[in-house]
C-alpha cells in the first residue's frame, strides 16, 4: 500500500504539472498525445478506456455481491448479484 | 444525478459517511489487538516472495486509487482549473493514502499480524471485525456498500468523460461525443462506459464468486491503467522541454516522473515475469494484446 502510495504521489506531480500547463479533461489522453503525438493519444485512449471498464466491471460486480451478501445475511432475501449490478448500473445511468 | 455537480455531491456524501464507519471498525480492532500494535507490518523484509510478491499485490493497490486522477478530468467545468487541479490532486492523494495504510495496519493487527490467516480470509476487513463485536460486520458491510456505490458514481463521472473526450477529438467514434439537450451530459459515453462494464462482469464473471472475481479482474484492468501512467511520467519531461522550456525544472519535470515510472515500472516488471500464479501469468498476454491490437 505503501509503495502505490509513492506511486501515485510522484505521479501526482506529472498530472499537476500537465494540468498547470494544459488543463484538459481529456487527461492523460491529452497529454501524452502532447508530448508524443496523436497516435500515441490514440493507444493510450483505448488502453486508459479499456482498463478503465474492465476495472469499473469489478466494481459493477462487488456491488452485486456486497448486497447479495448483505440482503441474505440480514434480511434472509436472495436475489442473484447479477441482477443487483444491473439495477445498480442502470441507476448509475444519467 | 445528472451533471458533475450533484453527483459528486452525492459521492462525496457517501465518501464521509463510509469513511467514518471505516474508522469505527478500525479504531475498534486497534483497540481489540492492541497487543499486536507493533512495526513489523511496515517491515520489507516480512514481504512474502520479496518484491515479486509485492507485485502480486501492486497492482490492486494502485486500483484502490484509481479515481485519484478525476479532479483533472473536470478541469474544464473549474473556474481555477491550475491552481484547483493541483490541489485536488496531493490532497486527495494524501487523505487517501493515510486512510488506506491506517486501515490495512488495522486489519493486519486484526488477525493479530498472521499473514496466513489474513490471506484465507475472502474480506480479511470484514472477517477481521467479526470477533471482535457482531455489529462492527454490518458496519463495515455497510461502509463497503457505500464506497463501492460512491466509486461507481465517480467512476462513470470521469471515466465517461474521457470517452466523451475521445469521441470529440476524433480517437473514438463521434457518436460518443453526443449529449443531453439540458444538463449536456454525455450520455452515450456513459450508456457505452455502463454496458461494457457489466457485459464484461457477466461474460467472464456470471459463475464465479464476487469477491474472487473483482481482484482479478481489478488487478487486469489496472495493469493497463498502470502502464499509461507509467507513459504519461516519461511524457511530462518531453511535452516540457518542448513547449514549455523556460519554465522546465530539473526536479518537477524530469527526476519527480522518472522516479514515477520507475515506481510503477519496477513492480510491473515483476509481475510479468514468468513464474506467476494462474490467472496472474495471463494478464501481461491481454494487456500486451490491447496495446499492440490498437
Amino acid at each position: 500500500m505503501i509503495a502505490a502510495a509513492v506511486a501515485i504521489g510522484l505521479l501526482g506531480n506529472t498530472l499537476s504539472q500537465f494540468s498547470r500547463s494544459r488543463p484538459s479533461t481529456g487527461s492523460f489522453v491529452t497529454f501524452i498525445g502532447s508530448a508524443f503525438g496523436g497516435y500515441s493519444a490514440v493507444v493510450t485512449a483505448v488502453v486508459l478506456c479499456t482498463g478503465y471498464i474492465i476495472a469499473v466491471a469489478s466494481v459493477v460486480t462487488i456491488s452485486g455481491g456486497l448486497a447479495e451478501t448483505i440482503l441474505k445475511q440480514y434480511l434472509s432475501i436472495t436475489i442473484p448479484w447479477q441482477a443487483i449490478s444491473a439495477v445498480l448500473s442502470l441507476g448509475r445511468w444519467p | 444525478m445528472t451533471g458533475a455537480k450533484p453527483s459528486t455531491k452525492v459521492a462525496a456524501v457517501l465518501f464521509v459517511l463510509q469513511v467514518l464507519l471505516l474508522l469505527v471498525v478500525a479504531i475498534a480492532l486497534l483497540i481489540e489487538h492492541s497487543g499486536h500494535i507493533n512495526g513489523q507490518p511496515f517491515d520489507p523484509s516480512r514481504l512474502h516472495r520479496g518484491f515479486s510478491g509485492l507485485s502480486l499485490g501492486f497492482p490492486l493497490a494502485v486500483y484502490l486509487f484509481v479515481g485519484w486522477e478525476n479532479s483533472a478530468a473536470l478541469a474544464e467545468e473549474h473556474h481555477n482549473p491550475r491552481a484547483g487541479v493541483t490541489r485536488a490532486v496531493f490532497s486527495s492523494i494524501l487523505v487517501v493514502a493515510v486512510l488506506y495504510v491506517f486501515l490495512s495496519y488495522a486489519t493486519v493487527v486484526g488477525f493479530n499480524d498472521s499473514a496466513s490467516a489474513l490471506a484465507n480470509a475472502q474480506i480479511p476487513f470484514i472477517t477481521a471485525a467479526g470477533p471482535v463485536a457482531s455489529g462492527l460486520v454490518l458496519i463495515a458491510y455497510i461502509a463497503g456498500f457505500t464506497s463501492i456505490f460512491s466509486c461507481l458514481i465517480s467512476a462513470t463521472n470521469s471515466q465517461a468523460r474521457i470517452i466523451f473526450t475521445s469521441g470529440r477529438e476524433g480517437l473514438l467514434p463521434s457518436a460518443t461525443a453526443r449529449l443531453t439537450k439540458h444538463r449536456r451530459t454525455p450520455w452515450v459515453a456513459f450508456s457505452v462506459y455502463l454496458a461494457l462494464a457489466l457485459g464484461l462482469s457477466y461474460v467472464f464473471g456470471w459463475n464465479t464468486d464476487p469477491v474472487t472475481f473483482f481482484g482479478e479482474i481489478a488487478t487486469m484492468g489496472t495493469i493497463l491503467i498502470a502502464l499509461t501512467y507509467l507513459v504519461a511520467n516519461l511524457a511530462l519531461p518531453v511535452y516540457y522541454h518542448r513547449y514549455e522550456r523556460g519554465r522546465f525544472s530539473k526536479v518537477k519535470h524530469l527526476l519527480l516522473p522518472l522516479l514515477g515510472a520507475a515506481a510503477i515500472g519496477y513492480p510491473l516488471f515483476e509481475l510479468v515475469k514468468p513464474g506467476q500464479p494462474a490467472p496472474f501469468d495471463r494478464y501481461p498476454l491481454i494487456a500486451a494484446g490491447v496495446v499492440v491490437g490498437r
